[in-house]
């Protein structure tokens, strides 16, 4: 993922700059099964996810959740 | 096709419906009898059944009518206990449990691995099955609405009776509670 480099004045690299932790993260990671998410969350979501290995696990386990539903739902056929 | 022989190609997919219905309704009584609609719905309206869908994608839509109608009728007579998260509350504190103060993880998710092999085992699906129904009832019907269903959030906050913001709280809290438990009964132990 690269990251734009542009030297902002620090007053306003404070302001835009807003580092989601991870409880934010895992929000916007569940909502985006919902509803797809604005320009910026994406972007802040992609930086985290990048430097974080327990959001990112968060992220693969939940499609893992939703694709253990559809398998349970159609566990019948091997039986 | 005769009858007899649209009843049996109907009732090849009882099962599937059964399991289907009772993540949903988390009552076997409630499940049993949505599916017997859904079967006799069925055979009533088989002349009507176009070839363009397959039979289980057909039963599955005259099931989920079935499903919204019980859940409607349920929540007309006997609404789910509320303090479950009538306003966001208990479903905000159960998030908040699972992360410090600081917002970090509390115990931080862990790989799982390979979702094919693990979604192979069957020991695992039973713990899965089980930690799905361990999910409290309104969060568990939501999520279901949501994976089972895949219905709208805008359809769901409405069956519910809740905000939009709040339906999405619910749906985090679900996948939350959903992964702490596998990960506590199952990936863990690994």
């Amino acid at each position: 993922m690269p990251i734009p480099r542009i030297k902002l004045p620090k007053p306003i690299r404070h302001t835009i700059v807003k580092r989601l932790n991870c409880k934010e993260v895992s929000e916007l990671v569940s909502r985006q099964h919902e509803h797809p998410l604005s320009t910026g969350e994406k972007f802040w979501l992609a930086l985290h996810l990048y430097i974080c290995t327990g959001c990112r696990n968060f992220k693969n386990n939940t499609r893992i959740m939703r694709e253990a539903l559809k398998r349970y739902l159609d566990q019948g056929k091997d039986r | 096709m005769p009858v007899s022989a649209a009843a049996a190609e109907i009732e090849q997919h009882r099962a599937y419906l059964m399991r289907y219905a009772s993540l949903q309704l988390r009552d076997a009584g409630a499940a049993e009898d949505a599916v017997q609609d859904t079967l006799m719905a069925a055979l009533e309206g088989w002349d009507r059944f176009s070839a363009q869908s397959s039979v289980k994608t057909w039963l599955t839509g005259i099931l989920k009518h079935k499903i919204i109608d019980h859940i409607r009728r349920q929540s007309r007579e006997q609404p789910l206990i509320s303090g479950d998260g009538e306003n966001g509350g208990d479903e905000a504190d159960a998030i908040d449990a699972l992360f410090l103060e600081d917002g970090h993880w509390r115990h931080p998710p862990s790989d799982w691995g390979n979702p094919d092999k693990v979604l192979e085992n069957k020991a695992f699906m039973a713990v899965f099955e089980q930690c799905v129904k361990n999910l409290p009832a309104k969060t568990g019907r939501a999520f279901m609405m949501r994976e089972v269903m895949e219905l709208s959030t805008d359809d769901i906050c409405k069956e519910l009776g809740v905000s939009t913001t709040n339906c999405w709280v619910i749906l985090h809290r679900a996948r939350l509670s959903l992964r702490e438990c596998l990960e506590m009964k199952w990936f863990g132990k690994s």
